[in-house]
């Protein structure tokens, strides 16, 4: 499902993002990719929406190499790469229901399928009874479950989630992280970046541990180690 | 087809969800247009106040007391002929007199003097408006030719050819300086309306880079931009046009008495023109937006 031979990252002459990676994630896994802050984590995921190229190495993604991606055809990988962040991103000015319906308007989806499209999501979210609200007026849980609606419009084969309970307290983090574990469950391929070792260490998933750039650790069910 | 109502729609909510940026931004461009518009003013004004001195010009053409009548006539008809000449208008003898005694009705001895004479001493005259004052040179040099010049005593145009050098040089100079400043106008006015534009796509950064996350293409990123900007042009030309319509109409009757029997009707002007004005406003202003957003948008577009 997901890549990644030998890529590298560098930031100028000496500033290295990453270094060498090799990593290889099947469909319907869930990963979580851990590590300090500065270490890559960031790095690797914009790698694989394509908001960056890498230096050396070759990055695919269900079989489409991305590597030297031309621009037209980044909103087409981005269609198939669910992304949730720490700060959700949601537009302030649109409600629940058109922050979800937007992701499918802007790809030029048909009216009628979004109208069905929408409310199943956010009922899969539990949000379905605030669909009129606007960002402001929902707590940070909430707001982020927005996001994963969105993410979720295209029905994605991967989900890429940037330190999603970072913002979080511990009640909405476990929230989010059981939506996350559901919606694995339906199929989806989850990756999963984050420094919370409550979260990985519950999850007992595989865990890929990044620092300074390399993985310096990939084990099923391992816990937080760092 | 869909997308292209989408944009439409994403234009309108943007423009009503940010109505105050919306205002400020439709501000901006009226006062830029206001700018442009008030010196399209001064440059008619100018224009129709150095027409209506160049009309005050003519060239007398006085001929011989005994000059035949069919020798003027064909003078006058070569005239009225040349593409240069505007018209010709003629003075019998017998007005020459008439309007002699009354120039001079305040010194009765010179008026007496003429009684004594047994014939009016005063040729006919043509009197010649050229359609420009640079024409007039021309004008009298064609005069010389001995088929006309033998019945000519004289040609006036030396009185005033100083006077007129003088005005020629005076008009292209203000012509000159006008467009030199519709030229600094234009300048400032592009330049504000780039900042506008480029502060109020600023406002949309995260939007756009949220747009571009779930998999926007660039051309319907710019899309709805691109009809905000068409939408910011009517309603600012609009409202310039509105503004300038009530200014034109409160200043109109005080220009035409400032000058006094010149044609200066920026009414008739504005009405005649000013569609053709909105149009060239409408399409520059939305050209220069369209520029200003897709340069602004480009910069966050690369996410």
């Amino acid at each position: 499902m997901i890549e990644l031979s030998g890529v590298s990252k560098l930031y100028g002459s000496d500033a290295v993002g990453l270094d060498t990676v090799n990593l290889h994630i099947r469909p319907g896994e869930f990963v979580s990719l851990v590590g300090q802050s500065g270490t890559g984590k960031t790095t690797l995921v914009k790698l694989l929406i394509a908001e960056e190229r890498p230096t050396n190495g070759h990055v695919v993604i269900g079989g489409w190499d991305i590597t030297r991606i031309r621009q037209g055809e980044i909103p087409l990988l981005r269609r198939q790469i669910g992304v949730v962040f720490q700060d959700f991103r949601l537009i302030p000015k649109k409600t629940v229901y058109e922050n979800v319906a937007f992701a499918l308007e802007v790809s030029g989806v048909p009216s009628k399928r979004i109208r069905s499209v929408v409310p199943q999501l956010l009922t899969l979210v539990g949000l379905d009874e605030k669909t009129d609200r606007f960002p402001y007026q929902l707590s940070g849980g909430q707001q982020q479950r927005v996001a994963i609606a969105r993410a979720l419009v295209h029905r994605p084969k991967i989900l890429l989630a940037d330190e999603p309970t970072g913002n979080l307290d511990s009640i909405n983090t476990h929230e989010i992280i059981s939506l996350l574990k559901k919606i694995n469950e339906f199929g989806t391929t989850v990756m999963l970046v984050t420094h919370n070792r409550d979260v990985v260490n519950q999850l007992k998933h595989r865990v890929i541990t990044i620092d300074g750039g390399r993985i310096i650790s990939d084990k099923e069910g391992a816990k937080y180690t760092l | 087809m869909t997308s292209f109502f989408r944009a439409v729609l994403f234009a309108f909510k943007n423009f009503w969800r940010n109505i105050w940026l919306s205002l400020i931004t439709i501000s901006i461009l009226v006062l830029a247009l206001f700018s442009v518009n008030v010196l399209l003013v001064v440059n008619v004004v100018a224009d129709a106040a150095s027409q209506a001195i160049e009309d005050k010009i003519d060239v007398s053409v006085f001929f011989v007391p005994d000059a035949p009548d069919d020798a003027i006539a064909s003078t006058k008809d070569y005239l009225t002929n040349l593409s240069q000449v505007r018209a010709v208008e003629f003075k019998t003898k017998e007005q020459a007199i008439e309007e002699f005694k009354r120039v001079h009705a305040a010194d009765p001895k010179l008026v007496e003097s003429l009684s004594e004479l047994d014939s009016n001493p005063l040729g006919a005259e043509l009197i010649v408006r050229a359609k420009n004052t640079a024409d007039y040179p021309f004008i009298i040099r064609s005069l010389e030719n001995p088929q006309f010049n033998k019945y000519i005593s004289k040609a006036n145009f030396e009185d005033h050819k100083e006077a007129s050098e003088k005005l020629n040089s005076i008009l292209n100079r203000v012509r000159a300086f006008g467009f030199g400043l519709v030229v600094l106008f234009g300048l400032i006015g592009i330049l504000i309306v780039f900042n506008a534009v480029r502060v109020a796509i600023y406002t949309y950064r995260e939007e756009i880079g949220i747009m571009k996350l779930v998999g926007a293409s660039n051309t319907f990123i710019r899309a709805p931009f691109w009809i905000e900007c068409l939408m910011y042009s009517l309603i600012a030309v609009g409202i310039t046009s509105g503004i300038m319509y009530s200014v034109v109409l409160l200043l109109a009757p005080s220009i035409s008495v400032f000058f006094q029997g010149a044609n200066v009707d920026l009414l008739a002007y504005f009405m005649q023109n000013g569609l053709k004005i909105m149009g060239i406003q409408v399409v520059a202003l939305a050209t220069l937006c369209v520029v200003s957003s897709s340069l602004a948008i480009g910069k966050y577009l690369r996410v």
